[in-house]
């Protein structure tokens, strides 16, 4: 038990690990399209200097450029604030379908660089589970992780989101044979502690090319 | 002489503001959100730099520094990163980098790396010429 207890700290904190190091990415990103904004405007302020005009339309485009941006890093900043909060509680009721969509504007940026695209069509009614939130969103991106090193040549995972009598259940499909053999990650996941913590499922489909993450029911 | 730069980043606002300050310090740059765009460009033109973003979405930066380098040996190429860890930039180094720079990048620095990065092109274009000459005196004997 306390093994358990470690490891799934180890696993949360490498997870944490690699959001964090992601959202300073884009940070940074920010912040170099500001910076070079700034020099921009140096440059403009040098030339002056030596009698050139300021060209207004061109400033009134750095301005607005820079306020983009600074909607950009507000937004980036707002995720990661809530991404921090996710381990305030224990175990509450958490909504599934935003956990999922919270998790690929999360990782967006890593979604991208391996060329992958995620389709999630979420129920019209909240389905909820009642879990830790923070080893939730982890679930759902070992899940996202292991369904990109599966893909196949589109390249493109559908997510699907169904409430069955036993509890929610989060389809992913269009990730190739399925197996566990074709995905260490996969297989790693197949018996995790993560699992056990939420109290879940993992049911492979091979030959629909398809995986089920079984939820436990909202407690309420 | 001009120097010839390919600036390579998937931010179209970093691209179009960085291009417009080097111009401005009389650089040629040509400009592409693509790696995959910019190898092509590079197939039919030659830059004295290439300057690329270190995360890429359609491939990263160590991956196109390969393809570059086997093909374009001469080439300069920087890479620009978010963070600069050592690992990261040992492994730029060994795959043949001239420089890993970290954003934001301060532009007259990396406008004297775009001036070194020409002149250690041009020096391994004529290293290249001399030793065809010398195989060449070779060959007749001389």
């Amino acid at each position: 038990m306390k093994e358990e207890k470690q490891t799934l700290a180890m696993d949360g904190a490498q997870f944490f690990g690699e959001m964090t190091a992601s959202i300073s990415h884009e940070i940074k990103n920010v912040m170099a399209i500001i910076n070079e904004n700034a020099g921009l405007l140096e440059d403009m302020v040098a030339m002056h200097r030596q009698g050139v005009p300021f060209p207004a339309e061109r400033i009134e485009k750095l301005a607005q450029s820079v306020r983009r941006q600074i909607a950009r890093a507000d937004d980036i900043i707002q995720t990661l604030n809530r991404f921090g909060h996710s381990a305030d509680h224990a175990r509450e009721t958490v909504d599934v379908g935003e956990t999922v969509q919270f998790m690929m504007n999360l990782t967006s940026r890593l979604i991208m660089m391996q060329g992958t695209r995620f389709d999630f069509t979420a129920p019209e009614k909240p389905v909820t589970t009642f879990a830790n939130r923070f080893f939730m969103a982890y679930l759902t991106w070992r899940c996202m992780a292991a369904a990109m090193e599966m893909g196949h040549a589109e390249k493109s995972i559908r997510m699907r989101l169904d409430t069955t009598e036993n509890g929610p259940c989060l389809a992913f499909s269009g990730v190739g044979r399925c197996d566990a053999f074709s995905a260490a990650s996969l297989s790693a996941l197949e018996d995790s502690d993560v699992l056990r913590l939420l109290d879940a499922r993992l049911v492979l489909h091979p030959g629909k090319g398809e995986f089920h993450v079984l939820l436990s029911k909202a407690q309420y | 002489m001009t120097e010839r730069v390919l600036l390579v980043d998937d931010e179209e606002e970093y691209l179009e503001i960085m291009s417009e300050r080097m111009r401005a310090r009389d650089i040629e740059v040509t400009a592409s959100t693509s790696a995959r765009e910019a190898l092509n460009m590079i197939a039919t033109e030659s830059y004295d730099a290439v300057i690329m973003d270190f995360m890429m979405p359609d491939m990263n930066g160590i991956e196109a520094l390969k393809i570059i380098k086997e093909k374009n040996p001469e080439m300069q190429i920087i890479l620009l990163t978010g963070h600069a860890t050592v690992e990261k930039t040992v492994e730029a180094m060994k795959a043949g980098a001239m420089d890993l720079i970290e954003k934001p990048a301060d532009l007259d620095a990396l406008s004297e790396k775009i001036k070194n990065a020409h002149n250690k092109k041009a020096l391994f274009v004529a290293k290249k010429d001399q030793d065809r000459v010398i195989e060449m005196l070779k060959k007749f004997g001389i």
